[in-house]
């Protein structure tokens, strides 16, 4: 199946990545969009579903879930994240969020948004389960993505010295807070 | 109703013999939506618009990860095959259900393919495939 993944990453990537594109405008929306169409073509291959043209098939996935997530409260959270970095440098205690702002916003800019809906959702203590349905999307969807934003930290952290329960807390702490603003 | 992308696609590759050439263009020339859809599909195809995909191996990542994850949760082909029969038997009745199921492989390697076909007997194809996208990610997706 990786065989098969990787042939049709070669052949088609590109292509649906610049599809998905003009669909979202946004490249990492996109690209979370291209993941997701390709983990679905191996999961349903995998148990024998039979597509025979896999370009094609591809293209629709991507196109019903870019669509679904349009008409999702998961892409209307999208917004939020986008403004992190200004509600970054409004006047929190910093040390609840993270060291600095510079480096909440270097992080955020670093997450997708959905890797940070994720993230906050987890934190909040849903399940895998929880936040799939919370966020329209498969469960191993929700763990690809913690585990891509769980690299990103571990490797920020790394770099700076820092705790990555720090990170986590403080960028959790700034969705959390821009959700209520946003809300209220 | 609109062109299925899939129509759409050869027809943006140039696939199509005339007659179906013709009834596409007729439906573009009174459709703003799928000519709109057309249009991002030429964009698509146009290497000049950079954008940066996810690499083979973050792609695969997210595969090996999913797998992983069944794993730790105890998702083996029993439970797979227990929660699909749970959701046919309200359409096809446990005795159909068991007899279509009996040709599933032991590691359900060709479930979708044995399902899919008896579904489209009762359903018609495309409320079929619907039907197994449905018995995807209510059997095998969700853990």
């Amino acid at each position: 199946m990786d065989a098969e993944i990787n042939r049709l990453h070669q052949q088609h990537c590109a292509e649906l990545m610049r599809y998905a594109y003009c669909l979202c405008k946004c490249e990492s929306s996109a690209a979370d969009a291209v993941q997701e169409a390709f983990l679905r073509y191996f999961i349903e291959r995998s148990y024998g579903r039979e597509i025979k043209n896999p370009r094609a098939w591809l293209y629709q996935v991507l196109r019903n879930y870019l669509s679904d997530r349009f008409h999702s409260g998961a892409a209307k959270r999208e917004v939020v994240v986008e403004h992190l970095e200004q509600i970054a440098a409004v006047a929190y205690d910093p040390e609840k969020l993270v060291q600095n702002t510079q480096t909440a916003g270097e992080i955020v800019a670093s997450l997708s948004p959905r890797e940070l809906e994720c993230l906050r959702l987890r934190t909040e203590g849903l399940s895998y389960g929880e936040i799939g349905i919370a966020m329209c999307v498969a469960v191993g969807t929700v763990s690809a993505l913690l585990a891509r934003a769980h690299e990103k930290l571990r490797k920020r952290a790394q770099a700076d010295g820092s705790s990555l329960q720090i990170l986590v807390a403080g960028l959790c702490y700034l969705a959390r807070e821009e959700q209520v603003c946003t809300s209220s | 109703m609109h062109i299925e992308l899939e129509l759409l696609i050869r027809y943006s590759d140039g696939e199509l013999d005339s007659r179906e050439r013709g009834s596409i263009e007729k439906h573009l020339a009174r459709c703003a939506e799928c000519r709109l859809e057309l249009d991002m599909l030429r964009q698509a195809a146009d290497p000049g618009l950079t954008v940066n995909a996810p690499t083979v191996d973050e792609v695969l990542a997210d595969a090996h990860q999913w797998q992983a994850d069944r794993q730790d949760h105890g998702i083996n082909p029993d439970v797979v095959r227990g929660r699909v029969a749970a959701e046919l038997n309200p359409y096809l009745g446990r005795t159909a259900t068991s007899t279509v199921l009996a040709s599933v492989s032991p590691n359900c390697d060709n479930l979708l393919s044995v399902v899919e076909p008896v579904l489209a007997i009762f359903l018609g194809r495309c409320a079929a495939r619907q039907f197994v996208s449905h018995v995807v990610d209510t059997a095998i997706v969700r853990i």
